[in-house]
């Protein structure tokens, strides 16, 4: 159990930097969940940290001891790969014993830490075989008993979830959740899936072209995104993000086709005028005959929902997600309710916060 | 799934088939056919007096204590430049592995001896190693070595040694290259991570790894030291000196060709024919074993 | 067959002086012969091919060259083995024995002679040349042509600076043993002192061949028995006699004190000679040609020195090189057998013997040629060229002077040479080594009367 600090982490590929300055802090046991989309960095922090990149900047400490030069050897780190990286030519039993042997166990200590790891993923019957023998799930498995086995201070996953079909990826991810909370060890995960990351982190960072865009739990991501990246890539399907104006004295947002929508926590700083980017949450939109009328384009049927993708009187496009199978036809009418608003700057996309 | 063309009828294939076929026949078969035959006679250069005597060339030549020693001394040279040539390949390889300046030309220079042919590389190794013109037999024989190859068979044979193994070096290199290269980034991360160093996680991960690689390179290794070293031996000592430096297959042409021997000779033709296919089937049998599962 | 003579014309005058009768027929007869010359010598061969075809206008003859002996003899072999020998194959002098039992391959000189009428008289060749070539009883069996015989050569300016005299080189073995001393106090060691390669009194090119063929011919003695293999097939080999065994020795001992230094097989110690590393060089006498283009010294080519403790004078020398046969193939015509015999007669006369010898370096092989050679003054503008023919002509030939006639003579030097390398590098004795060629080498001449008896 240890705690992990980062600080102004950056890092250069030759004339590209990739990383510019990250700040980052785990508590002992929590789960961190490292998002964004593919070449935000995300890889790149996480190798950091593992000690298989060298830094161009900044500070990596673990458990109060700054490990940002050591060997990978010596970090007392264990990672998860994406494509396992088991050693081909040994057998499960070998592949999570190697890193013991290195450190020079005694072989009874050895063989309770792979039998008790074994038990834990179920790969007791598995252990004479060699990775070629096994099923991506088993493979998965093996992958994370190696690093179980090891008992560090810190995992790391490297989107470990993504070469697994969707359902074996939903039954892992919930393995992992568990294995991660019954263990208590501090842990860093990355993923491109926000599913993944919302179920997973006690904590998410998102990661947007190298720069962090925010860090918080799952639940403030998701109900306040801290701009408008962050609201278009966490939530399905994506968040609706409008322009608009700031009006009535910065208590109401004006669409562009000239809908009014008043804030319902309390007022925005800024002239009348400012340019905003509203954003309304798909399932947030509520069917309301009389309101605003809406064209269908798309029906979209997901089973117990729907989504409905359609075009406002101004030609704004907005999605709608209903619950149920559609039966309402080609045409509807909506309302946005007022306190589900999301309301950005639309210059520099960063969330407005009502002023107390 | 497999993919099946059939042909109708059976022209068109035995003609697509039949230049290989005949390449086989005339190039392969036939020779090895004539070399059998030859190997159960005795008979003089122009083939004016032929008499067929069963087994009698192989019993004398097994009977023949230098023809053990010619297979003896094929053994170690083989096992020599085997080892000096993959070894020095696979230590290049690792290198050229790396992330390091200047890659690409070294790996181009590294192809190079391959490139060049055996008399002149043969020629390149007696300009440095000659005792009287040569930069290093002339260094050696100033700091008190009696370097001189054309008396001594043991430096010799290392001469030979040197430059079969030398010219043998690019191939292993390019071979052990590309199976570095072919091993999963991750995979050896993974033993990073796990705290592997050095010498021991290349000899628990990589090396593993490399096997099949480093097998084949081996017979391939192996066969070329007992068959295409002959034109680096040949011009280097003629298998001299007395028979220090004459392999089985030098053996074959200074009995065949230029002492005109032929059924001795055919019959140590056949004798290498066997390891050959021996070889072969070692090797054959191996890939077969390890795809196999 | 019709033929109508004329004389030669003016306009087609042949370079050669000699009234030369041409053939008209209606088709020129094809000839090939297949040679190992190569470079300056390659360049010789062609002029010869078309001075002939110039002079007989009715025969085409291609000259190729088929790479080094063994490979033209070999290729010769086993064009014959499928019928399509070449009309002239040019065989080194070790393969004279092979080709002597070659039975229907080859036309024998004097059967060619024979069967085409041409007159080709062995009196024209220098004894010490033909005999090589020749039967017991004397009848030709293969065309002399680029023969070359044993000489010593010496580097003058390295006599002068260990005060020998660079004109009166030693003459027997124990002088040459003395100069070599005086040569490796005086001159080597000196010179190695300073640096560069390391200098030797002494080395010798052909061991097998100079040292012990011809050192049993200029001693009068036998290298095997049945005359050195002239006279039968049952032959073994003689070269372990107290003589010989003291002639190994000489040279052990000489290398012991450093004097002298063993330089490989065949011709590969020439370059200690030139390259100034060996104040004395046995060699070929065709090694001229390389020591003028690459001596940077004053040199000279001496008489091959003689052992008095054997035979109170020297004897001849015979000669290497090699000769042209004849060879069979089904379905050749008398034609062709005549325009062979015409390009042999080509070859002998004076003028081609003398411009071959003076060009490529060997001896003229014909009295004529050798004659002419001393007409046109050659000998005086180039002192020394007359040595090798001085050392044939050294005295009358003998049943031990002749040469050697032994089936698979390259195997049986590779076998001294190697037994040579073993007692050089202390693993034998004189006597044992020699011992050791006798039984290997008479195995080797057991297989070879077996297999050409049937």
């Amino acid at each position: 159990m240890a705690t992990l600090v980062i600080e102004k982490l950056r890092k250069s590929f030759g004339p590209i930097e990739v990383l510019h300055g990250i700040d980052l802090s785990l508590q002992s046991g929590e789960m961190l969940v490292i998002v964004g989309a593919s070449g935000c960095g995300k890889s790149t922090l996480l190798r950091l940290v593992a000690g298989l990149e060298e830094p161009t900047s900044g500070r990596i400490v673990l458990d109060g001891r700054d490990i940002t030069t050591l060997d990978p050897s010596a970090r007392d780190i264990a990672m998860v790969f994406q494509n396992y990286a088991l050693y081909p030519h040994m057998s499960v039993f070998d592949n999570m014993a190697y890193g013991l042997r290195i450190r020079g166990l005694p072989k009874p200590e050895i063989q309770r830490r792979v039998h008790e790891a074994a038990a834990l993923l179920g790969l007791e019957a598995l252990l004479a075989r060699k990775p070629r023998q096994l099923s991506g799930g088993q493979r998965q498995r093996v992958a994370m008993g190696r690093a179980i086995v090891r008992e560090p201070k810190l995992f790391l996953f490297d989107e470990p979830l993504s070469n697994l079909d969707a359902k074996l990826r939903v039954s892992m991810r919930a393995e992992i959740r568990r294995l991660q909370r019954r263990l208590g060890v501090t842990s860093l995960y990355v993923t491109h899936d926000q599913v993944e990351a919302m179920t997973l982190g006690d904590r998410l960072l998102v990661l947007h072209l190298g720069l962090p865009v925010q860090l918080a739990t799952p639940m403030e991501v998701f109900d306040r995104p801290a701009n408008t990246y962050v609201a278009g890539f966490i939530g399905t399907p994506a968040m609706n993000l409008l322009d608009a104006t700031l009006t009535a004295g910065g208590t109401a947002a004006r669409l562009e086709g000239g809908m009014l929508l008043p804030f319902a926590d309390g007022r925005r700083e800024g002239a009348d005028g400012r340019k905003l980017t509203v954003g309304i949450r798909p399932e947030h939109v509520r069917l309301e005959p009389g309101g605003v009328p809406l064209a269908i384009d798309l029906v979209e049927p997901l089973g117990s929902e729907t989504v409905l993708l359609g075009r406002m009187p101004d030609e704004t496009m907005l999605s709608v997600k209903v619950h149920g199978v559609w039966t309402g036809g080609e045409r509807t009418e909506i309302a946005i309710p007022p306190a589900s608003l999301h309301v950005f700057d639309a210059q520099s996309g960063l969330r407005l916060d009502p002023l107390r | 799934m497999e993919r099946r063309t059939i042909f109708a009828g059976w022209k068109l294939p035995l003609l697509l088939v039949a230049p290989q076929l005949v390449l086989t026949i005339v190039f392969f078969y036939w020779p090895a056919l004539v070399g059998g035959w030859e190997s159960l006679t005795r008979t003089d250069a122009f083939g004016v007096h032929v008499l067929f005597v069963g087994l009698a060339n192989f019993h004398d030549l097994f009977a023949d204590p230098r023809y053990r020693a010619a297979i003896l001394r094929t053994v170690e040279f083989c096992a020599a430049v085997t080892a000096l040539s993959l070894g020095l390949g696979l230590i290049l390889a690792v290198a050229a592995d790396r992330e390091l300046r200047g890659r690409d030309l070294y790996r181009v220079l590294m192809i190079w001896p391959y490139a060049v042919a055996p008399a002149v590389s043969a020629v390149l190794w007696i300009l440095l190693l000659n005792p009287q013109i040569g930069f290093i037999g002339r260094f050696l024989a100033s700091h008190g070595v009696n370097w001189d190859y054309a008396l001594n068979g043991n430096q010799a044979m290392l001469m030979v040694i040197l430059a079969s193994a030398w010219k043998q070096v690019s191939y292993n290199f390019i071979f052990v290259l590309a199976g570095l290269q072919s091993i999963p980034k991750a995979v050896i991360e993974a033993a990073r991570m796990d705290g592997a160093r050095g010498w021991y996680r290349f000899r628990t991960v990589v090396l593993p790894l490399l096997s099949p690689t480093l097998f084949f390179l081996i017979i391939v290794d192996l066969v070329y030291a007992a068959f295409d070293t002959f034109g680096t031996i040949w011009a280097m000592t003629q298998g001299g000196p007395a028979m220090a430096t004459e392999t089985l297959v030098v053996k074959v042409y200074n009995d065949g060709v230029v002492n005109l021997d032929l059924g001795s000779s055919s019959a140590q033709s056949v004798v290498l024919m066997v390891g050959v296919v021996a070889l072969t089937a070692l090797q054959f049998r191996f890939i077969g074993r390890r795809s196999g599962t | 067959m019709k033929r109508r003579t004329l004389l030669a014309g003016a306009a087609a005058a042949p370079v050669v002086a000699a009234p030369v009768v041409k053939v008209l027929a209606a088709e020129p007869v094809h000839i090939t012969w297949w040679h190992s010359m190569s470079g300056a010598l390659g360049d010789q061969v062609n002029r010869i091919t078309k001075q002939f075809n110039a002079a007989h206008k009715d025969i085409v003859l291609t000259s190729v060259f088929k790479g080094s002996y063994p490979d033209t003899l070999n290729a010769s072999i086993a064009a014959w083995r499928a019928g399509k020998a070449p009309n002239v194959a040019q065989v080194f002098d070790v393969g004279t024995g092979t080709m002597l039992a070659a039975g229907p391959a080859v036309k024998q000189i004097w059967e060619l002679a024979k069967e085409t009428g041409a007159d080709i008289k062995p009196a024209t060749y220098i004894p010490a040349v033909r005999g090589y070539y020749s039967l017991p009883d004397g009848r030709l069996a293969s065309m002399p042509f680029n023969s070359s015989t044993a000489v010593m050569w010496y580097n003058k300016d390295a006599f002068k600076m260990a005060g020998l005299d660079a004109e009166k080189p030693p003459q027997t073995w124990p002088e040459v043993v003395a100069a070599a001393k005086v040569l490796k106090a005086k001159w080597a060691d000196p010179m190695n002192a300073k640096g560069g390669p390391t200098r030797y009194a002494l080395t010798t090119s052909w061991l097998t061949w100079i040292q012990f063929e011809e050192f049993s011919a200029i001693h009068n003695i036998p290298f095997a028995s049945e005359d050195d293999g002239f006279n039968g097939l049952g032959a073994v080999l003689q070269c372990n006699s107290p003589a010989h065994v003291a002639q190994l020795q000489r040279f052990m001992d000489m290398e012991k004190e450093g004097t002298f230094k063993y330089g490989g097989r065949d011709s590969a110690p020439d370059p200690m000679f030139y390259s100034g590393v060996a104040a004395i060089g046995f060699g070929s006498s065709a090694g001229r040609g390389d020591i003028v283009r690459n001596a940077k010294f004053a040199f000279a080519e001496a008489l091959m020195p003689w052992d008095p403790a054997v035979s109170k004078t020297p004897h001849n020398t015979f000669i290497g090189g090699a000769s042209l046969w004849a060879m069979t193939a089904p379905h050749r015509t008398e034609a062709e057998y005549k325009a062979v015999a015409a390009f042999f007669q080509f070859l002998a006369l004076p003028e081609q013997d003398a411009m071959w010898a003076q060009n490529s370096g060997y001896v003229p092989v014909t009295f004529a040629g050798d004659e002419l050679s001393k007409k046109q003054g050659y000998y005086e503008k180039n002192p020394g060229t007359d040595v090798p023919i001085q050392s044939l002509l050294r005295s009358p030939v003998t049943p031990y002077t002749r040469g050697m006639r032994l089936g698979r003579l390259p195997e049986i030097r590779n076998i001294l040479y190697g037994e040579c390398e073993e007692a050089f590098a202390g693993k034998k004795t004189a006597k044992q080594a020699l011992d050791d060629t006798v039984s290997r080498g008479n195995a080797v001449l057991r297989a070879f009367q077996k297999s050409v008896s049937g």
